[in-house]
């Protein structure tokens, strides 16, 4: 099954193609800190709440580690997790750890966007946060192939439909008829997405 | 299946189709290339900056913290 954990697998990947052989972050991306949200555990089997998003996860993170000299590079997709941003990097601010964040959005979307985007904290940390993404073309094209990833993927897990703020149980006979094809499309989408990449 | 569900599905494939159509899109528009590539430039430069212009300095990446299932990260 194609999943939006592919999806981050593969521009991992190319970011990580962009740096010069032995730079020191090729490692730090590829031993990446994952939080495993299916079993609310990060990779060091610490439990974190994952309702509460990045501000308990950073910090479950945070407490393993247990160092405040390190800087963290939180990553994150945002415009609706814009606000949870700011929110971690208040609390790990109050905890005395350097925290930095590289958001993907286009620059309209969150340094510039409506309030909604730009919470309370921005002026504070607006120079701990780097909008990684500079033209909307592209934060649109992952974004929307995050968001087929994610839902087909929430659709065969749940056995459910997700659509008008319902949750509909459905047949899982006929999600597996509906997914077979969107899995082949988003497995071609990654494909195409990967070619241009390259 | 009753009506209403299957009337349901049908408006989830269709969104489905909707938003895969719509990356189609873009993944064959040469700007949006152009875009991508940039951004996995920037964030690549950005990120590496970041190592050498602190030498010595520990960095830990934080990837994901999922609040919606949706949520997924970028380097």
């Amino acid at each position: 099954m194609v999943k939006v954990e592919d999806l981050q697998k593969l521009c991992h990947k190319h970011v990580v193609d962009q740096l010069p052989d032995n730079h020191p972050a090729r490692d730090a991306i590829k031993n990446r800190v994952r939080l495993d949200d299916k079993q609310n555990k990060n990779l060091y089997g610490e439990n974190i709440s994952t309702q509460a998003g990045n501000k308990k996860a950073s910090l479950g993170v945070l407490k393993y580690l247990g160092g405040k000299d390190r800087e963290l590079i939180v990553c994150d997709d945002s415009m609706e997790t814009g606000r949870k941003v700011f929110h971690t990097l208040g609390e790990l601010d109050k905890a005395g750890v350097s925290a930095r964040y590289t958001v993907f959005s286009g620059p309209g979307e969150f340094s510039q966007g409506s309030d909604y985007l730009r919470p309370e904290g921005w002026e504070q940390f607006k120079d701990k946060v780097t909008v990684g993404t500079t033209q909307e073309k592209a934060a649109k094209t992952l974004r929307g192939l995050s968001g087929l990833l994610s839902s087909h993927t929430n659709v065969r897990l749940n056995k459910n439909v997700h659509t008008l703020g319902q949750s509909i149980p459905a047949t899982i006979d006929t999600l597996d008829n509906e997914h077979a094809h969107t899995l082949r499309r988003s497995g071609d989408l990654m494909k195409k997405l990967d070619t241009a990449l390259a | 299946m009753n009506e209403f569900n299957a009337e349901l599905i049908e408006h989830e494939k269709g969104r489905l189709e909707k938003i895969a159509d719509e990356v189609d899109q873009y993944l064959t528009d040469p700007e949006a290339i152009d875009a991508l590539k940039q951004s996995v430039k920037t964030i690549a430069n950005q990120i590496g900056n970041l190592y050498t212009t602190n030498p010595g300095k520990e960095f830990t990446f934080v990837v994901g913290g999922k609040s919606r299932r949706l949520t997924e990260t970028m380097p």
